[in-house]
């Protein structure tokens, strides 16, 4: 992206800062994009006239990019969870649920049924 | 069309000439400054102020055309007229906003000169006996608010980065400097207009208001304040304005001048 315009070759006072956007009370910051300011303050204000210039938000987190600590995409062993028998992990014994409650309440009940319930 | 201020005030003949002024002196501002702030698109010092930049300009042509649909509705004429086609002799702004761009510390210096002057003439302007105006000015300060947020935050930035930086921010204000006096002028209208309660505040309290405000500014960004500069003999509130208007005027008209009845 682009950095300062000065005629000289120095080095650029701009950072990249990631940027995430809160739209409303109930919701959580979303990462969005990125920009390139000067400041965090610099940073806040393009980003609001970047991202949200038609939207509606509440809140805007900026992040000095060089303040994320990122995984490597290299360690692909990082992310195996499957390597060995997990079904344990899933929620696969509840899918029955819904089915076994519908036909519980669909059944009709009886005076006996209530007076049967009573004398237990 | 309303006959009567908010205070009672008739508004008479004279009454109407001075509103329709001081509603020309705020529309012509914000469209001669909203042109010269449109001429960075494209070249703004990055990417992301290229795109807040824009934003910033057109938002001073919408608060423009505000003021001349007001005009409009005073049968003063239509609003693209009254933006396309007045002469230069005609025109209300302040000098200062018609001057040619020059660098970005120029024209966050002018910006922010403008922007903390606006604040203050738009709060009066809430509290205007003319309620249409009233209404509007809330509605314009809040977006207005963000302008000088912009304008502060790189002034204070520039003026402690040192450097080339801080050379051309003092150039700036320097340039600047000498426009300063008919910013804060009413022209011909000052008395009338405080006379009916449209504006409630003298031209030199605003102007004393404004100093107090900059001084802040200045001090934040670590830069020395300077005295207010001796009334130039030329004032854009009467009408009178420098070469930088005309050449602009020819440059944003071009097209209404081609054709006015030509939809675009």
């Amino acid at each position: 992206m682009a950095v300062n315009q000065g005629s000289q070759q120095k080095q650029p006072h701009y950072d990249v800062y990631e940027v995430f956007i809160q739209r409303d009370f109930l919701g959580y910051h979303t990462h969005i994009g990125s920009v390139v300011a000067a400041s965090p303050e610099l940073a806040q204000l393009v980003a609001r006239e970047n991202f949200l210039r038609r939207d509606a938000a509440i809140s805007i987190w900026v992040v000095h990019q060089t303040d994320i600590h990122e995984t490597s995409y290299e360690d692909t062993d990082f992310f195996i969870n499957r390597a060995t028998d997990k079904s344990y992990r899933d929620v696969s014994g509840y899918v029955d649920n819904a089915k076994k409650w519908k036909a519980f309440k669909e059944r009709a009940i009886t005076i006996e049924d209530l007076v049967h319930d009573a004398k237990r | 069309m309303l006959d009567k201020l908010q205070n009672g005030t008739a508004l008479d003949a004279q009454t109407q000439q001075a509103l329709v002024e001081y509603l020309l002196q705020m529309a012509d501002d914000e469209l001669v400054l909203g042109q010269r702030y449109a001429e960075w698109l494209g070249i703004a010092p990055d990417l992301e102020e290229d795109v807040a930049f824009s934003s910033i300009s057109q938002d001073e042509l919408a608060h423009s055309l505000f003021y001349y649909s007001l005009l409009e509705k005073l049968g003063v004429g239509g609003a693209d007229a009254l933006a396309y086609a007045r002469p230069v002799g005609e025109r209300r702004n302040s000098i200062l906003l018609e001057r040619p761009r020059r660098d970005w510390a120029y024209t966050l210096v002018r910006g922010l000169c403008f922007d903390v002057w606006e604040q203050i003439r738009l709060v009066a302007a809430m509290h205007s006996t003319y309620l249409p105006l009233a209404q509007g000015a809330q509605k314009i300060h809040r977006e207005e608010r963000y302008h000088l947020l912009h304008m502060q935050t790189w002034f204070e930035r520039l003026g402690t980065a040192g450097g080339e930086a801080r050379e051309r921010l003092e150039q700036a204000v320097a340039q600047v400097w000498v426009d300063l006096p008919d910013l804060f002028s009413l022209g011909t209208v000052g008395d009338a207009l405080q006379a009916s309660g449209i504006l409630s505040l003298t031209a030199a309290k605003q102007r004393f208001t404004w100093e107090e405000r900059m001084q802040t500014y200045f001090t934040q960004a670590g830069m020395v304040w300077r005295t207010f500069p001796a009334t130039p003999a030329q004032n854009g509130r009467m009408g009178q304005h420098s070469a930088d208007l005309t050449e602009l005027l020819n440059t944003f008209t071009e097209v209404y001048q081609t054709n006015p009845a030509a939809v675009w």
